[in-house]
């Protein structure tokens, strides 16, 4: 037939690179940006990483269901978005977890990671200039210390595992600051019609509910006094994406469009249900994007650096608990004994007098004799003094260094916000970072004095211990020589070491868990004078602090920061107002969880305008159930507006309809590269499938601006209108104040409706006619990756064709 | 003994972290990489850094030397009220050391307000009599040296004498040369920008601010850094209305650093300068956006009455006057006048030496 002369004339179109089996059916993939790395999630919902050869570089299986994936702009990182509303970053090497967030309370349904394109910059725009002073001034922060296995002391395997561990954090984190250059920022949408927007994916910056829109009609100037406007229920986000400028937000949603006015609600019975497509206007990013960067950098940095703090105090906690028990063990036994002796002395006493008239009561001889021994007692000195030495290290090399350099990026951030004509608007508080930065000191401030009372414990237990050593060998009347090695005593010290510190753990609460409401600090006289004089002098103005302990003084900073940090994403999402809509088709069946819908969407700059400046925006779409006709249609509008978040006059909006062959049904599509289009489909008869690509810049659209209201009927009806144009009973309410409108805008609104087939691009026909969902097509590698439902995959170079490597080849 | 050693040790800690958290994180953080700006200041900071040398103590002059720092910054940061009490602690701490260092640091605050205030005879009395407490057989370390004279030109500045000033900003520049004292060197040549814009020869002024800005880049000293760009964008304003948009870019640039970081003058500095920026701009206009301007004077007028400098407080409530004409916000301009009248009273008084 003539089908088949044609598909042998293009049969070499694209090279084909890999045909393969895959072991389970896929059922999303992303090609990397950057490499040739293409990620998938299999119908077991695996997450696997595979090269551009197929080799499997890694797999893991989330226990939550993956429903969405992206990549960061720069292709180290993988944002997946779960069931359960999270989305976490794996890093591209080993598929290990960066970062986790939970912004989402429902499935998230798409992801899309922009970075900020440097625009043809004005000279104000470069006078903005942020600079991070940290790496500067500070080293690289240390990483959070390991945690101790069993055995607190010589743990020569936490040692060793140690190796390991810290390797993958630290790769982590430069992974996660790799792409810092460039303000970046992660869009996601839910089930339920929020969408959220995360510098680098971790910071936070605005969140939209898309149902609590104000959706206005108020374009028309007639129509201001009608005041309509609109809601749109139960939204469903399918896609959405930023402009490279960062000043609109594009979203593709299902929903109900009703109007907000109760009684206009009433005489509509029916409302439109159907697929939208929103423009939001995010002008204050974009505006603000140098300052959000900065602030986004800072912000991720002291989260990381708190994080540190905790573990750190958690290791700190470990390690004294478990030293101080086996203390307590030990000493356990004496008391015991010394009941078993019919006497009615605490250990702390029988000690006591030891130390005083140097004469031991049977009991505590029995005990240091026979039950401790002089190894034992070697022993647990040698224990206590590890995990006193221990503590000291993590504050000395994890604590306090971090705490000063969260204090510095506080300072710093301090140091922004009190520029308040250029960062109020992104809702950065002078007072609650004041309220951080005065925190952070406290830490500080707590932390040198922990570790001075650490330093004393470490003497303090020392002495006793050599204490007890020589009197074991005076009991035991070993007079050998090495008694005298041992240092000297001061028995005063013993003495206050026993009534203070022998039966009362003086360390315990200043590691404390936060949930102990119960501790509080006792603090000398003296110090408490100080704080006050140092609150004379502007010093902290509350001078009780030090009754804290130091995990309470880290969570009250971690509230604070908290506190600061999440003021900017609600200034901001207030600021962010809906700006277009477009009604792009009706939907028969509400539900679409179980429909896929084949959608792209594409937004950049153009490149042959740059010089107006304008945004160009593709949105593609398919529709699926075959209504009437027995050909399929694809709508295509695209949408040109200036780029300084221009008023909607500047904007205009062309669509076109494309109609599928006879014979011929499209199975994906996804926009490639500016203004192509690839289609992957099957004949009707599902024999033969097929790729092809075309432009789709020089289509014969139609200029849709103005004449469009967006509850009338669906885009296709509109470019189909021509042809036949009706409104349908249920529209005949909404339209016809509109209808004025229509009949002065019809004049030039033809038909636009472009049928295509195999010959209007190339195409190639693909060995497997079973295609299935999802086509994975890499615009910046010029990959596409088929896959088909007998468990192959197909990876084709749609760059080169194969008759010219053939060439090549020969 | 060791007790109270023991507890000077700690007293000198806390103060220690009061100036980590208070000053040293912003102000000094050059220090970090070791520029010495003056020897206790760095001696502080290293303490607090380096945690092991917690276990020595302090001879008490450095303690006296950390709080007196303190006490100075104080009155640079905060107020003199604040410095005044930080003065007090430390005399009643350390009774027997360095009296001589507490009454000199008294001086010190006390030329500042008046060379503040426009009291030019205070000033140059303060500045006696620190020369005068310097001059001991003890022998005069160069800092407290090159303080004093830098006080002394800056006295002379204010009283108009801009020639004195200049050549004993130039003495101060060769001292600094000689003895390597990088920061000093800066400062001396910021002071000679200073006194060239003062005596309004912007041009000639404009070599010394850019030497200062690229000394300074060049030792990493942020906050000098950021004071020499102010100083330029002053230098270029100066220079005329059409200057005044570049002037607003270099302020623009430092406005970060310089609000959280620098010191009470400069911040005042710069909002005035904004506000003129703004003012002198041929394209701006004050009905179109009012607040670029309102709001840059409010604050520097805030930060100079903190400081009591009646000479620019003239200037900023003048301009605030201006601009709420322009709007037509008649009350509020009445209310500017009147203070502007009230400021320059109030200098003028100070300057003919009536109380």
């Amino acid at each position: 037939m003539q089908h088949d002369g044609e598909a042998e004339a293009r049969g070499r179109n694209f090279t084909l690179h890999l045909d393969k089996a895959l072991p389970c059916p896929i059922d999303k993939a992303v090609w990397n940006p950057e490499k040739d790395l293409l990620a998938m999630v299999t119908k077991d919902q695996q997450l696997i990483m595979h090269r551009f050869n197929w080799q499997r570089l890694w797999a893991v299986s989330p226990e939550v269901r993956v429903t969405s994936l992206c990549w960061r702009p720069d292709g180290k990182a993988l944002a997946v978005g779960h069931e359960d509303g999270t989305i976490s970053l794996h890093d591209v090497e080993n598929g290990n977890i960066i970062r986790q967030t939970v912004t989402h309370h429902c499935p998230v349904e798409c992801l899309a990671w922009v970075e900020e394109k440097e625009m043809a910059q004005t000279a104000a725009d470069d006078l903005f200039v942020y600079e991070d002073r940290t790496p500067r001034f500070f080293p690289p922060p240390p990483k959070s210390p390991a945690m101790p296995g069993a055995a607190p002391a010589f743990d020569i395997s936490g040692a060793v595992g140690s190796m390991e561990d810290p390797n993958s954090p630290m790769d982590a984190k430069t992974a996660l600051k790799a792409s810092h250059q460039q303000i970046n920022i992660l869009c996601s949408g839910d089930r339920n019609g929020t969408i959220c927007l995360n510098i680098f994916g971790v910071f936070l910056i605005g969140r939209v509910d898309v149902s609590e829109l104000d959706i206005s009609t108020c374009k028309h100037e007639k129509d201001a006094t009608k005041d309509s406007s609109y809601r749109l229920h139960d939204p469903f986000i399918l896609k959405v994406s930023l402009s490279e400028n960062l000043h609109h937000l594009s979203v593709l949603c299902t929903g109900k469009l009703v109007s907000s006015h109760f009684e206009e609600r009433k005489t509509n019975q029916e409302a439109a249900y159907g697929v939208f497509s929103l423009k939001i206007n995010t002008a204050l990013i974009g505006c603000r994007s140098k300052e959000l960067h900065q602030v986004a950098l800072q912000v991720s940095s002291i989260e990381e650096l708190l994080e540190v703090l905790q573990v750190s105090m958690n290791v700190m906690q470990k390690v004294w608990s478990d030293a101080h028990t086996s203390f307590r063990e030990k000493f356990k036994g004496l008391s015991q004994l010394l009941r078993e002796h019919g006497s009615h002395a605490n250990p702390q006493e029988e000690c006591l007098s030891l130390l005083s008239c140097g004469l031991a009561s049977s009991g505590l001889h029995q005990f240091l004799a026979v039950s401790l021994g002089e190894g034992g007692l070697k022993r647990l000195s040698k224990t206590m003094d590890a995990a006193l030495r221990e503590l000291h290290v993590v504050i000395a090399e994890h604590l306090q260094p971090v705490a000063e350099i969260l204090a510095f990026r506080v300072g710093e951030l301090r140091g922004i916000s009190r520029w308040k004509a250029r960062l109020r608007s992104i809702g950065l508080d002078e007072k609650l970072v004041d309220q951080a930065m005065e925190n952070s000191g406290m830490v500080l401030i707590q932390i040198e004095r922990l570790l001075r009372v650490i330093a004393d414990k470490v003497a303090q237990y020392r002495m006793f211990f050599i204490w007890l050593t020589k009197t074991l060998r005076q009991l035991n009347n070993e007079n050998s020589p090495s008694n005298d090695q041992l240092p000297a005593i001061n028995s005063e010290a013993v003495a206050i070491f026993l009534k203070t510190q022998f039966e009362h753990d003086i360390l315990g609460p200043h590691l404390a868990s936060v949930t102990n409401d119960t501790v509080w600090i006792d603090m000398n006289l003296g110090d408490k004078e100080t704080l006050e004089e140092l609150a004379l002098m502007g010093g902290f103005v509350n001078s009780e602090f030090l009754h804290n302990s130091l995990n309470q003084q880290i969570s009250q900073l971690f509230l604070s920061c908290q506190h600061a940090f999440s003021m900017p994403s609600k200034v901001v999402s207030q600021q962010l107002h809906f700006e277009d809509i477009l009604f792009l088709r009706h939907l028969h069946q509400p539900n679409v969880l179980n429909l896929y819908v084949p959608v792209s969407l594409a937004c950049y700059e153009d490149k042959e305008k740059l010089v107006s400046g304008e945004v160009c925006r593709y949105v593609c779409f398919q529709i699926p159930e075959k209504t009437s006709e027995e050909c399929m249609f694809i709508v295509i509008t695209r949408e040109y507006w200036k780029k300084p978040s221009a008023p909607t006059e500047n904007t205009y909006r062309e669509a076109i309809a494309l109609s599928i062959g006879a014979g011929l049904s499209c199975i994906d599509l996804s926009l490639y590269k500016e203004k192509q289009l690839v289609l992957l489909g099957q004949t009707v008869s599902c024999a033969q499938a097929w790729l092809m690509i075309m432009p789709i810049d020089k289509l014969p659209y139609k200029n849709i601006t103005g004449v469009f209201p967006f509850d009338g009927p669906d885009l296709l009806n509109v470019c189909l209108s021509e042809v036949r144009y009706l409104i349908a009973p249920s529209w005949r309410a909404i339209s016809m104040m509109f209808l004025s409108d229509y009949f002065f805008g019809m004049g030039d609104l033809q038909g636009a409706v472009f049928s295509i087939s195999l010959n209007d691009g190339r195409a190639r026909i693909l060995p497997y006619a079973d295609v299935v969902p999802p086509l994975a097509v890499s615009a910046s590698r010029g990959l596409a990756c088929v896959f088909g439902a007998q468990r192959r995959v197909l990876l084709y170079d749609l760059e080169e064709d194969e008759d010219v490597e053939d060439t090549e080849m020969d | 003994m060791i007790h109270t050693h023991i507890h000077i040790h700690r007293y000198v800690r806390m103060y220690v972290f009061m100036y980590v958290h208070r000053i040293c994180m912003c102000v000094c953080t050059y220090i970090c990489l070791c520029v010495c700006v003056c020897v206790s200041l760095s001696l502080s900071l290293s303490l607090c850094l380096s945690t092991d040398s917690c276990r020595f103590f302090l001879p008490d002059k450095v303690c006296t030397c950390i709080i007196m720092n303190t006490s100075q910054t104080d009155a640079i940061f905060l107020r003199c009220t604040e410095a005044c009490t930080a003065l007090d602690i430390a005399a009643r701490k350390f009774p027997s050391v360095g009296k001589s260092r507490v009454r000199a640091a008294r001086l010190q605050i006390v030329h500042e307000r008046a060379l503040h205030q426009g009291d030019i005879k205070t000033a140059h009395a303060a500045c006696d009599m620190l020369s005068g407490l310097f001059s001991t057989v003890e022998g005069v370390d160069i800092e407290s040296k090159f303080d004093l004279g830098h006080r002394r030109a800056r006295t002379l500045v204010r009283a108009g004498q801009f020639a004195e000033a200049a050549s004993m900003a130039h003495s101060l520049f060769n001292m600094c040369c000689k003895y390597k004292m990088q920061l000093e060197n800066i400062k001396s040549l910021l002071l000679l920008a200073e006194i060239h814009k003062k005596a309004r020869s912007f041009v000639s002024g404009l070599p010394y601010a850019l030497a200062a800005l690229t000394l300074s880049k060049s030792l990493n000293m942020d906050l000098v850094h950021a004071a020499a760009m102010v100083t330029l964008a002053e230098l270029w304003l100066g220079l005329g209305p059409s200057h005044a948009e570049q002037a607003l870019g270099i302020l623009q640039q430092c406005m970060p650093l310089v609000l959280g970081h620098g010191e009470r003058e400069l911040r005042a500095r710069i909002y005035i300068a904004v506000a003129q920026c703004h003012l002198s701009n041929p394209s701006y206009s004050v009905n179109a956006n009012p607040q670029a301007v309102c709001e840059p004077l409010q604050e520097a007028a805030e930060e100079f009455e903190s400081l009591e400098d009646n000479e620019q407080l003239c200037e900023v409530f003048h301009l605030q006057a201006l601009v709420f004409n322009a709007l037509g916000a008649t009350e509020e301009r009445d209310h500017a006048a009147t203070l502007f009248q009230k400021f320059t009273l109030l200098l003028k008084n100070f300057q003919t030496g009536k109380p």
